[in-house]
């Protein structure tokens, strides 16, 4: 590995905490050229894309899902340690990435240090130091490179500065192979050992991350798993992963103390405080958060109405003109009656879906999604589902598929598992088309008490229908299920952000993808 | 006294943590024995709570925070 003539890049890992400017960065590193894809066996998003270095070499970039620790908590999680600890695995990188939250250091640094410790090259993108700043927070980032013992590069990846500099620092990256601080887990010399010899390695922490993962942790066999249970149950060891987390936080705080300077509470905080004044309000925001969906689905179906035509008039178009160009026969009917309508059918609801998941990105991207969570955690408890429901829920207004996908974030199995199964009631768009012919057939289009439209009512009963069969069937299942692990929520509060454009550019276009590819 | 018994506003430093399979979870998001923990503000049904850690903000619900023991 100490290659120091020339370390070939070929696959670089991009990791780090939620919130920290991952997607961000990984949407600037390598533009539109990314592909969705699944990790075998799970049904987690694996996204990777092509970087081009400044010497004309193209690499390609794996994002990672955000994590705190490399000890998962939740199966996006579980990805990650399978991937970095495992040599094997086709997907282990040459460089990991490691993207930290300036603003918020020491709890991004924990996964920093695990990182190198397990003897991965890796390089430090300090991002969002304009927060940082303005938070007044300043960072010495020569002696924080030199303390962790890698390339630190500082940038502000929303407005892409630094870009530049870290893609010349990966082609110029020499691998070094010290880790800033090593653990080594307080056992018995002969288990350390032991666990060291059967699996072939001599880095002491790998003993610690087989041991605290004994159960879960990929690339090893049943017996591997039955020979861990021994080692620990012989020795009485428990309680590790909390001690390394304690050791490693020491370390931190060292470090915090050389690099970080810190001045008073700043202008930048002391908005979001406000904001939340409002935003979390008993009254306002719950009252606003409800105006913000009804604006949403309003603007939904009336702006998506006139592209929709498009689409319809073209397949339409299209259909009549193979069909009176070509000579009349099984095939040229099977094309212009068969397939160009199917395809039809499902190009029509692109501009909905593309709008709402735009909508959904704004939200997220702001920081206000965070409190929707907050706001709804209590009610939504109570049906045996969890604040972070409330995504694929909303989602699946337009298309269970992505929004079935968007419950994967959901820690507690039982609270994901009545998501995804009550996420298909909602009154999906495609189900739209039917309730309309239903109701024109069924109910006259009479207005009553003058304003309202008895045609609007029904549709509006039946999403209603739809959210109250969410609540009785999860009701239902919360009773039914029964599951040993206790639910939970914890969850950064993130800071209000103007939302990054291009990311919410990218999601519409990628969730639109998944519907046309996976619906379709 | 536990975290959950703070008032709005209210500043204390962590004890210790109960063991539970959150616990893991809690110290890896930086909250440990000796760090000062604030409750910022509470949910509108006073659940979850927003709090103030390692100079960021973290949302846990009550069940949660009852875990995390504070000095008196």
């Amino acid at each position: 590995m100490l290659d120091t003539v020339a370390y070939r890049i070929k696959n670089v890992a991009l990791i780090g905490n939620p919130n920290s400017g991952k997607t961000t960065l990984f949407n600037q590193l390598t533009g539109l050229r990314q592909k969705t894809g699944n990790y075998p066996g799970v049904t987690v998003d694996k996204k990777t894309g092509i970087a081009k270095l400044p010497t004309g070499q193209s690499i390609q970039v794996l994002d990672l899902p955000g994590t705190y620790s490399v000890y998962p908590k939740s199966r996006d999680e579980k990805v990650v340690l399978d991937i970095l600890s495992d040599p094997q695995n086709p997907n282990y990188p040459d460089l990991v990435l490691v993207t930290i939250d300036a603003s918020n250091l020491k709890r991004n640094l924990l996964l920093l240090t695990q990182i190198k410790n397990m003897g991965l090259e890796a390089i430090c993108a300090l991002n969002m130091v304009d927060i940082a700043n303005k938070k007044g927070i300043t960072i010495d980032i020569a002696l924080l490179s030199k303390e962790l013992g890698i390339p630190v590069f500082p940038m502000n990846s929303r407005k892409g500065e630094g870009i530049k500099e870290l893609l010349e620092g990966i082609s110029n990256y020499k691998p070094n192979g010290i880790a800033p601080y090593s653990y080594i887990p307080d056992i018995p010399d002969e288990s350390l050992v032991a666990v060291l010899n059967h699996f072939n390695k001599n880095n002491p922490y790998y003993a610690a991350l087989y041991l605290n993962q004994t159960e879960t942790i990929g690339g090893i066999t049943e017996e591997d798993r039955q020979f861990l249970r021994d080692v620990k149950s012989k020795n009485n060891i428990r309680g590790l992963q909390n001690a390394e987390v304690m050791e490693r936080y020491k370390f931190i705080n060292l470090v915090i103390e050389k690099v970080e300077t810190r001045k008073g509470e700043s202008k930048r905080i002391r908005f979001s405080n406000t904001l939340d004044k409002i935003l979390v309000h008993p009254v306002l925001g719950y009252a606003i958060f409800f105006g913000l969906l009804f604006i949403m689905f309003q603007a939904i179906f009336s702006w998506a109405e006139t592209p929709m035509d498009w689409i319809d008039l073209g397949f339409a178009y299209s259909g009549n003109w193979i069909k009176s160009t070509f000579p009349e026969g099984l095939f040229v009917d099977m094309i212009a009656e068969g397939i160009i309508p199917g395809l039809g059918g499902i190009a029509i609801f692109i501009p909905q879906i593309a709008l709402l998941f735009g909508f959904i990105g704004l939200l997220e991207e702001s920081g206000y999604m965070a409190r929707v969570v907050f706001l709804m955690d209590r009610l939504m408890k109570r049906f045996g589902l969890s604040g972070k429901s409330v995504v694929p829920l909303i989602s699946g207004v337009a298309c269970a598929i992505p929004a079935i996908m968007a419950a994967r974030n959901i820690e507690n199995w039982k609270e994901r598992i009545i998501t995804i199964m009550v996420t298909p009631l909602m009154t999906c768009s495609a189900r739209l088309p039917i309730y309309i012919i239903l109701i024109a057939l069924v109910v006259p289009d009479k207005t009553i008490f003058g304003v309202m439209n008895l045609q609007g009512i029904a549709l509006f009963g039946f999403y209603m229908l739809g959210f109250i069969g969410v609540l009785a069937v999860s009701l239902i299942f919360k009773l039914v299920i029964k599951s040993q692990r206790r639910s939970f929520l914890v969850m950064e509060m993130p800071l209000y952000k103007m939302p990054q454009w291009r990311n919410v550019g990218v999601m519409m276009f990628n969730k639109s993808k998944t519907f046309v590819f996976q619906a379709g | 006294m536990t975290l959950a018994d703070l008032r709005k506003g209210e500043t204390g430093t962590i004890h210790r943590i109960e063991d539970s399979f959150i616990t893991s979870k809690l110290m890896d998001m930086g909250c440990l024995p000796g760090e000062k923990i604030t409750l910022k503000f509470k949910a509108p049904f006073g659940d979850p709570l927003c709090v103030k850690i390692a100079g960021y903000d973290l949302v846990l619900r009550v069940e949660e925070a009852s875990s995390i023991q504070l000095l008196n």
